[in-house]
């Protein structure tokens, strides 16, 4: 029951850390799953990390991810993603934005919010809330990233 | 003089279950349009707010907006739907009493009404409580996190 239920909201500050409280999230995933990331290839070439994302896929009806910056050397160095997006034509929508802050929106009930951090590294300064209660605390998150999402620019694949 | 198949002095004396009902009538007709119209436009300006551009998390620290935000959300749109469609029930019931004057017809839209009512009272009462609860520090942390001018 929602009722006196607030949230919980959970800071990181190690890349460990960060790792497993995205993994708990993503584990989480039911509907549908909105990332906003760097898509630092250390990070997302983890084994853990990829095997979450591919259960994620399987599960839910949607995924988008907005990748901040170049996302064309992101093609060979994370190429399981992309290759995923091929798979899974329509369920698995990836665009490139210039700068996003880096965010995971988990059935718009559970959250990543990441500081901004340099381009070249791994942010580590996260805060995580899960279970958010209010609708207005979602419906605002959500339709920032929506924003991000409207303004992102697909990406051309190779045939 | 006949107006509508009733005699003036008929109109004129409209006896108690009369008056009832056509209160019922009345009040289903007001309940049903205020309902509606909450259940149209609330979402509708709620959505156009939210999406104004850098619209801050902050503003859940307001009461008022976490309430709208609430009635806004799909679920109490189609409450509110279920809720107004009783007051058309009640309303209608109201009418046939004219057409068929028997009383057990009014018993049941008093019924219906007072349940509609008992029913619209829990759904105001629940809302109001659950848009209380928030904590000042989380909602602190997400406006930190979430604030992003860095990247704008």
């Amino acid at each position: 029951m929602a009722i006196f239920n607030s949230m919980a909201t959970e800071k990181t500050n190690t890349t460990e850390t960060t790792k497993e409280k995205i993994i708990h999230l993503l584990n989480k995933s039911k509907e549908y799953v909105w990332m906003s990331t760097g898509l630092y290839p250390s990070f997302y070439n983890d084994t853990n990390i990829k095997k979450a994302m591919v259960d994620a896929i399987k599960r839910v009806k949607q995924i988008r991810i907005i990748i901040a910056g170049n996302a064309e050397t992101k093609k060979t160095e994370v190429e399981w993603l992309f290759e995923l997006e091929n798979q899974c034509k329509g369920k698995l929508q990836i665009k490139q934005s210039e700068r996003v802050p880096h965010w995971l929106i988990v059935d718009g009930k559970h959250f990543r919010l990441e500081k901004p951090h340099a381009s070249d590294g791994v942010g580590v300064k996260n805060l995580f809330v899960t279970d958010v209660k209010q609708p207005v605390i979602s419906d605002i998150l959500e339709a920032k990233f929506e924003n991000w999402w409207f303004k992102a620019k697909s990406i051309e694949h190779d045939e | 003089m006949k107006i509508g198949g009733l005699k003036r002095n008929q109109l004129n004396m409209m006896n108690e279950t009369e008056v009832i009902a056509s209160t019922l009538v009345n009040f289903s007709t007001l309940g049903f349009l205020i309902i509606i119209g909450t259940a149209a436009f609330v979402p509708m300006v709620y959505d156009l707010s939210v999406h104004k551009k850098n619209k801050s998390v902050g503003i859940a620290r307001f009461y008022p907006v976490r309430l709208i935000s609430r009635l806004a959300q799909t679920s109490s749109v189609r409450f509110l739907m279920i809720i107004s469609f009783l007051f058309i029930l009640t309303g209608l019931l109201g009418l046939f009493f004219f057409y068929f004057e028997n009383d057990f017809i009014l018993t049941c839209a008093l019924l219906l009404s007072i349940i509609t009512i008992s029913i619209l009272l829990i759904f105001i009462l629940y809302i109001s409580i659950d848009a209380i609860s928030i904590k000042k520090e989380e909602l602190d942390e997400i406006v930190e996190y979430s604030t992003n001018e860095f990247y704008m």
